[in-house]
């Protein structure tokens, strides 16, 4: 067991610093102007390398979830959520739902992103939009 | 008009243990690796090809062909994974054909019950550099959570149901009963599936493959060598690989590198769907063997819940017999990785050795397919058609 434990490394900390922030940032492309997660060197549609941090509005769409009965990390007692987004800008980003969960399926509904605090770290999570 | 052989598997050893606390991961290598080779009727010393993944002991491919004193003048370790070994049967027809080995032995082989792997307790043993990771296990991903979320998304898209998924299992419990290593043999209902403990939902205990020690290997030569032994003949007619990534976030979780891996091979070999008679599909979870089957066009995506659905992966009775030695869910998954063990049973099948009650009549065309990696995330797909010569 163990908690689960971020890595930092060069390419994602102004990812971690815009969720310091409170307004989660993205990398998008400057050619083509895609914006793509998880963070990565190259722009998958035009293998463009010039990037900036874009901050995203922060809302999306439900596109799967999971709900663990089991314990496998240390700061995640089951039952806990993750949840797949797909942000209004496009690409997908796991995270945790939090507040009130939909009846049935939780898939298709909208959902806003928060910051939280999560055993010392801060990082996002989505709530379901009125 | 099928095409002429690629290579031919020669030798097919799996081992018998499901849990291996008094031997070494280079043992258990070293044993499939004899194993293999007395299937085939050959020697160490006619090896001079090496194929090998990350699970053999040591770096690369050095240690294993030192300590079995081989004089090689081929090797590959290529990784994608579970769907290495599949790769490598391809790339060993591709080297032999270039005139690089003539003898190629592929190797897998672990312990993961001895070494806490078998309780889902440790983190996910993706290298924690790997550019991806962190931005799913903050938020307590685990490897099943990821397939969790492809069959929720399933269910979604297709109306595919838990007493659909766990047909699967069902199946391969039906065929697992007469696999006397097996690490699970007895035959379970959908209703016990159903009523297993829910892990990842819509996951549930029983929708989930074993944990276990042990391993296999392959010997892959050319068509002469093969003609010369004296063991039936198993031709690879088609291979294909492919992996399947998240494309900037942008990819559908639900389908699979399959589609394509599949493609090539069925182009390759000149064959469609319905010339398999038999199937091998990695089965990590019950919704994994489902989106391959799918994927390789066994039937159009999204309707794999019926297809599999009152029995109809179970050989002799059903649509398609899959996974007749108990697949993952029952038999074995040594390693965590599922490859190799496709590969034994489709070649078990094409030669007639399977357990007669799982046997398909004249099984001539076979397909083994093995997704490693994570299904919705990153994987590589492996496909491998086999017929006998």
């Amino acid at each position: 067991m163990g908690k689960t434990t971020p890595v930092m490394s060069l390419s994602d900390a102004p990812m971690w610093q815009s969720i310091e922030n409170g307004k989660l940032a993205l990398m998008a492309c400057k050619t083509c102007g895609t914006y793509r997660y998880p963070p990565s060197p190259i722009c998958p549609k035009c293998l463009s390398m010039e990037t900036e941090w874009k901050p995203i509005a922060g809302t999306g769409t439900i596109l799967s979830w999971v709900v663990f009965h089991r314990k496998y990390f240390d700061d995640f007692p089951p039952p806990y959520n993750a949840v797949a987004v797909r942000l209004d800008e496009g690409p997908i980003i796991m995270t945790n739902l939090v507040g009130e969960e939909p009846e049935g399926s939780w898939i298709g509904k909208r959902v806003s992103l928060e910051y939280v605090d999560h055993d010392g770290r801060r990082q996002h999570a989505a709530r379901i939009a009125e | 008009m099928r095409r002429p052989g690629l290579g031919y598997i020669v030798g097919a050893y799996e081992h018998p243990l499901r849990d291996a606390p008094d031997r070494s991961v280079a043992q258990l290598h070293a044993e499939v690796a004899a194993g293999a080779l007395a299937d085939a009727g050959l020697t160490k010393d006619d090896v001079d090809g090496l194929f090998c993944g990350p699970d053999t002991p040591g770096t690369g491919p050095l240690s294993m062909a030192d300590y079995m004193n081989l004089n090689l003048r081929h090797v590959d370790t290529t990784n994608t994974s579970g769907s290495s070994y599949l790769i490598h049967v391809a790339h060993a027809c591709q080297a032999i054909a270039a005139g690089k080995c003539d003898v190629a032995l592929i190797t897998l082989a672990g312990r993961p019950r001895q070494e806490g792997k078998a309780k889902g307790s440790l983190k996910r043993a993706d290298n924690p550099n790997q550019p991806d990771f962190e931005f799913e296990h903050p938020f307590g991903i685990q490897i099943l959570g990821v397939y969790a979320m492809v069959a929720q998304r399933h269910a979604h898209l297709y109306g595919t149901t838990a007493e659909q998924m766990a047909w699967v299992k069902v199946a391969f419990s039906h065929h697992a009963q007469h696999n006397p290593n097996a690490k699970l043999r007895n035959v379970v209902t959908v209703e016990d599936v159903v009523n297993s403990p829910l892990v990842a939902d819509p996951l549930h205990r029983l929708d989930c493959c074993v944990v276990t020690d042990g391993g296999g290997a392959l010997v892959v030569t050319r068509e002469e060598i093969a003609k010369s032994l004296d063991r039936p003949l198993v031709k690879v007619i088609g291979c294909g690989e492919a992996p399947y990534g998240q494309a900037g976030g942008y990819a559908e979780i639900t389908d699979s590198g399959a589609r394509r891996s599949g493609a090539t091979a069925y182009a390759q070999a000149n064959v469609t769907p319905a010339d398999i008679r038999y199937a091998s599909i990695y089965d990590s979870f019950t919704i994994t063997a489902m989106v391959q089957l799918e994927d390789l066009g066994f039937c159009e995506k999204g309707e794999i819940g019926a297809f599999v659905s009152d029995g109809g992966l179970i050989s002799g009775s059903g649509r398609l017999a899959v996974n007749t030695d108990g697949g993952g869910l029952c038999n074995n998954h040594p390693v965590n990785r599922g490859g190799m063990t496709k590969a034994l049973e489709a070649v078990r099948q094409i030669r007639g050795e399977a357990h007669p009650a799982v046997q398909v009549p004249d099984c001539d065309l076979a397909l083994a397919n093995a997704i490693g990696g994570q299904l919705g995330v990153r994987h590589a797909s492996s496909t491998i058609i086999l017929e006998r010569g």
